[in-house]
């Protein structure tokens, strides 16, 4: 999915991007319009062009694993329409974008994530990482000089 | 690699840790694709950790995590390294349930499958759940946690690092209570008919039934009281809803008659959870944190070097104010001292009077500085910090007892026996029908005429906005501006009936956690002991 | 081939864990279950004596250190409850020391010195380390096992004796040797006395004179060797050994 999106903003780009240049390059102080250009030119349907997104950093799971993947910004585009499907009991939704975000958008930081979302004219609002506070500890400390015995009763 | 795997089973389809196992991926990275090892491997008994913790503890690779966990955070010695050698196993020797609000971390902790859920045991695997950041509403904590679902149903809570609030722990009640949610629901609106018995209806008729009630009344005689885990957004709508209908009865349940919601410092942790940990002294007056926010109880063990005191009655508090106490020579020495209020003694009558006692404590302590501001207020529910933010306080105090109409809005702890037995009563279950609780007063307002000016959550937000904008900032924590100083002192004498205690059980203090079956497992076994 | 390889190592594997002696260190497992004898609701304290010697054994360490007084105070408890630790004597301990009992329980399980099962008034432990075994310290035990009808680690039904194991003792040299830890007389009269260069005969002989009371004497069983001198007497360094060459020390 992100592939497939990722390959439908570069094509978008292509087209645009000649127009925004030419735009900026008159002068540093106009500013930009923001039109949710690749939304509108990939024919996306009108309801799902102002979403409300949530970009966010997915949390450190909470068992032991290592922190390789963590860092990466997500957008998820809080998505509650779905039902258990009463066919077979798996999940249905009525929401396209129900599991674009969470699976398929990935960023390396939040500023790729907010322009990405700026592009398809998502309304976003940024929620923020909470990384860990690492206080200097050593083994030795265990075993430290923890002051003179206490007197006696 | 080798060594660690030596004694540990080759049981990963079968483990609860599989797909988010330490050693798991540890080895897929560095292990061996086979072992040496012919001897045969050992086998540990099982212990019996309570309902809550399941145990497999020949998959203990004996990091004795939860041994430092339980000794180090939770403040319960029960775990203990035992044995030696190859023996050497991880047990409390004798039988005995871990005691712990906070024990469910330890399955957390454990970096192999040898401590897991005992609720989620074979329910799912982990690659299927779909995680959702959110907070928690079972304390006024508000624990950050992710909420794991598979499809429509919530499978496990596990928290999520907060290093201001819950640092990586969450309390037994946050991540156990969630079968509560799965269990009786309201799922249509109901009215009782003339035989007494409840009838299902379709909601058109519903709020036209209660609009009609509602217009029936004098606007003084409207009452409504938002439930404890009552959203933002709902009790704007509801305040604004009575407001408009000319009431300004309105109050969250747990606040009392508390009409104090000018200064902010007066209910909110001043110092912030994490700032206790710079606190030198405790007062603690009217609260046990071990049960009101159990993981605020961690922080403050976390600075146990901290003299503590702990005040058992007004009388001692008095003591205190008047210097009288020993007490007070801590709390003069302390750099930083700590005052913790809890929010039980919002429901008392002499709550001005403790307040002010509690005031000269603090000004001959100096515990508010500009520095420092070291008065707190340890709130019980998760909805009291917003419902005064957005002025949710009762225009008089004994407003329930002329009521007439009674908005219930998922508040089942408020003492209705005041209430006349003449009145009319709308009662809303808590979480209805997966509808907004906002979306419904929205319906109702304009059923009964009074349309409310906003029908998007955007909107709404923007009213709140307006009120307090303070709720908007997310995840950010807005300090108070003014202190109490400016406050009139108070001339009341102070009732010496002592503080007694706002939760009995710390298992089931909401309707969530009544509902859930693990709840009741646990606080069975509290009762036992 | 290779499974007929296998198959052969597997038979090995099994033939070293079918043999009777899979060796266990301590006497009891690492979990407590309640017995009638053993459960912590059974009251348990210090005698009045051994109270002073607790207090004394506490006054060798800071007073914010007090738990490091655990071992010689559960070696105290063991031999006032006749050579072992119920439950309630390691909680006796912890509160002395001011932790919790785990922390108790974590030491008194850790050595195999410690039992926490019943023991035999004297408590009869074979050394089985390298330099004893090879000097046949296995046959003393069979011998020991068969002479009292007891399998390792039980008690005799007269409550008198027990055979244990243990790992090295330091007297290699008079190998091989049994120590006997006598609980009859309580803490006061405690004693923890090395028997050397035993035989099969001889253990059953010891046994028998500790059952009528007597004390046989301590220290290698050998009648030709003084303590741990070779047989016979010496054979080397029979003279003072001359001062060294070219050096006049007194000069220095």
């Amino acid at each position: 999915m992100a592939s497939s999106l990722r390959h439908g903003l570069t094509k978008a780009r292509s087209h645009i991007l000649s127009r925004t240049r030419w735009f900026s390059s008159q002068s540093d102080a106009l500013v930009e319009a923001k039109i949710p250009e690749v939304g509108i030119i990939s024919g996306i349907p009108e309801q799902h062009l102002r979403r409300r997104v949530v970009i966010y950093s997915p949390a450190r799971t909470a068992s032991q694993q290592g922190s390789g993947k963590v860092g990466k910004w997500k957008i998820n585009f809080l998505s509650t329409q779905k039902w258990e499907n009463p066919l077979m009991g798996w999940t249905s939704t009525g929401d396209p974008y129900a599991n674009v975000g969470d699976a398929g958008l990935s960023f390396e930081s939040e500023e790729a994530a907010k322009e990405f979302a700026e592009k398809h004219g998502w309304e976003y609002t940024v929620r923020k990482r909470h990384t860990p506070l690492l206080r200097v500890k050593s083994y030795a400390d265990n075993f430290k000089w923890k002051g003179l015995p206490k007197s006696e009763e | 690699m080798e060594f660690l795997l030596m004694n540990h089973p080759l049981d990963c389809p079968i483990c609860d840790q599989g797909g988010e196992c330490d050693l798991q991926d540890q080895s897929m990275a560095f292990g061996s694709d086979r072992g040496r090892f012919t001897e045969v491997k050992r086998s540990v008994v099982d212990k019996n950790l309570g309902p809550l913790v399941k145990t497999v503890m020949t998959r203990c690779i004996q990091c004795t995590r939860c041994v430092r966990f339980a000794t180090e955070v939770a403040g319960v010695q029960d775990l203990g390294m035992l044995g030696r050698g190859s023996g050497e196993e991880i047990g409390t020797y004798v039988e005995k349930l871990m005691t712990s609000e906070l024990s469910g971390n330890v399955i957390d902790i454990c970096p192999v499958g040898a401590l897991t859920s005992k609720p989620f045991a074979f329910k799912a695997r982990n690659w299927e759940l779909k995680g959702t950041e959110t907070i928690d509403v079972t304390d006024a904590v508000g624990s950050n946690i992710r909420i794991d679902s598979r499809g429509p149903e919530v499978m496990r809570i596990v928290p999520r690092l907060n290093e201001d609030i819950n640092e990586e722990w969450i309390s037994d009640k946050t991540r156990f209570c969630y079968d509560g949610l799965k269990r009786q629901r309201l799922n249509d609106p109901m009215i009782r008919g003339a035989d007494g018995r409840f009838k299902p209806v379709i909601w058109r008729d519903a709020l036209a039934v209660v609009a009609e009630m509602a217009h029936k009344v004098k606007p003084e005689e409207i009452v409504g009281v938002a439930g404890q885990l009552s959203d933002a957004e709902s009790m704007m709508a509801l305040k604004d809803l009575l407001n408009k209908m000319g009431s300004n009865n309105v109050w969250c349940e747990g606040n009392g008659s508390n009409r104090d919601a000018d200064l902010r410092s007066g209910y909110i942790m001043n110092s912030s959870i994490a700032g206790l940990e710079k606190a030198d002294a405790f007062l603690l007056v009217g609260t046990q944190p071990r049960v009101e926010a159990a993981i605020v109880n961690a922080r403050i063990r976390k600075t146990v070097l901290a003299k503590q005191a702990q005040g058992w009655g007004p009388d001692t508090l008095l003591e205190i104010a008047e210097r009288r106490h020993p007490f007070s020579s801590v709390l003069l020495n302390a750099k930083n001292p700590a005052i913790i209020v809890g929010a039980g003694l919002f429901e008392r009558k002499d709550k001005d009077a403790i307040f002010s006692a509690l005031e000269t404590i603090a000004k001959y302590a100096n515990a508010v500085r500009l520095d420092w501001n070291g008065f707190n207020v340890l709130l019980l529910k998760a909805a009291q910090a917003a419902a005064l933010d957005l002025g949710l306080v009762p225009e008089s105090e004994n407003s329930i007892e002329s009521a007439k109409f009674v908005y219930l809005m998922g508040a089942d702890d408020v003492n209705l026996e005041k209430v006349p037995a003449d009145a009319l009563w709308f009662i809303k279950g808590i979480m209805a029908t997966g509808v907004d609780d906002w979306k419904i007063i929205r319906a109702l307002s304009e059923v009964a005429g009074v349309k409310l000016p906003y029908d998007t959550l955007g909107a709404i937000r923007s009213r709140i906005k307006t009120v307090a904008p303070n709720i908007l900032n997310i995840d950010e924590r807005e300090p108070a501006t003014f202190s109490f100083s400016i406050k009139p002192e108070s001339t009341k004498k102070m009732d010496s009936a002592p503080f007694g205690t706002a939760v009995d059980n710390f298992y089931m203090t909401d309707s969530i956690t009544r509902a859930s079956k693990i709840m009741a497992q646990c606080s069975a076994l509290l009762l036992k002991k | 081939m290779l499974a007929r390889l296998a198959s052969g190592r597997l038979h090995e594997i099994r033939r070293i864990f079918s043999q009777p002696s899979v060796r266990s260190f301590s006497t009891a497992l690492n979990y407590h279950i309640d017995s009638p004898d053993n459960n912590p609701e059974l009251p348990w304290e210090f005698s009045d004596a051994n109270k002073e010697k607790a207090k004394e054994i506490l006054s060798h360490y800071p007073s914010n250190y007090k738990q490091s007084a655990v071992i010689p105070l559960l070696d105290l408890a063991q031999q006032q409850h006749g050579g072992w630790l119920p439950v309630s004597a390691m909680n006796a301990v912890a509160k002395v020391i001011e932790v919790s009992p785990i922390r108790v329980y974590e030491v008194a399980t850790f050595y195999s010195m410690f039992n926490r099962t019943k023991v035999g008034k004297y408590h009869l432990l074979v050394c089985s380390t390298t330099p004893c075994m090879i000097r046949g310290s296995r046959d003393i035990e069979s011998a020991l096992l068969k002479h009292l009808g007891v399998k390792r680690n039980e008690v005799t039904k007269d409550g008198l004796f027990s055979v244990g194991e243990m790992e090295c003792m330091g007297s290699c040299v008079n190998a091989p040797m049994i120590t006997v830890a006598d609980y009859s007389n309580g803490s006061e009269g405690y004693t923890y006395n090395y028997y050397e260069d035993v035989t099969p005969e001889r253990v059953v002989e010891i046994v028998e004179k500790l059952r009528k009371g007597e004390k046989p004497p301590h220290g290698t069983q050998n009648p030709k060797r003084i303590m741990c001198g070779p047989e016979g007497g010496n054979t080397t360094l029979l003279g003072e050994p001359k001062p060294p060459p070219c050096r006049d020390l007194d000069a220095c």
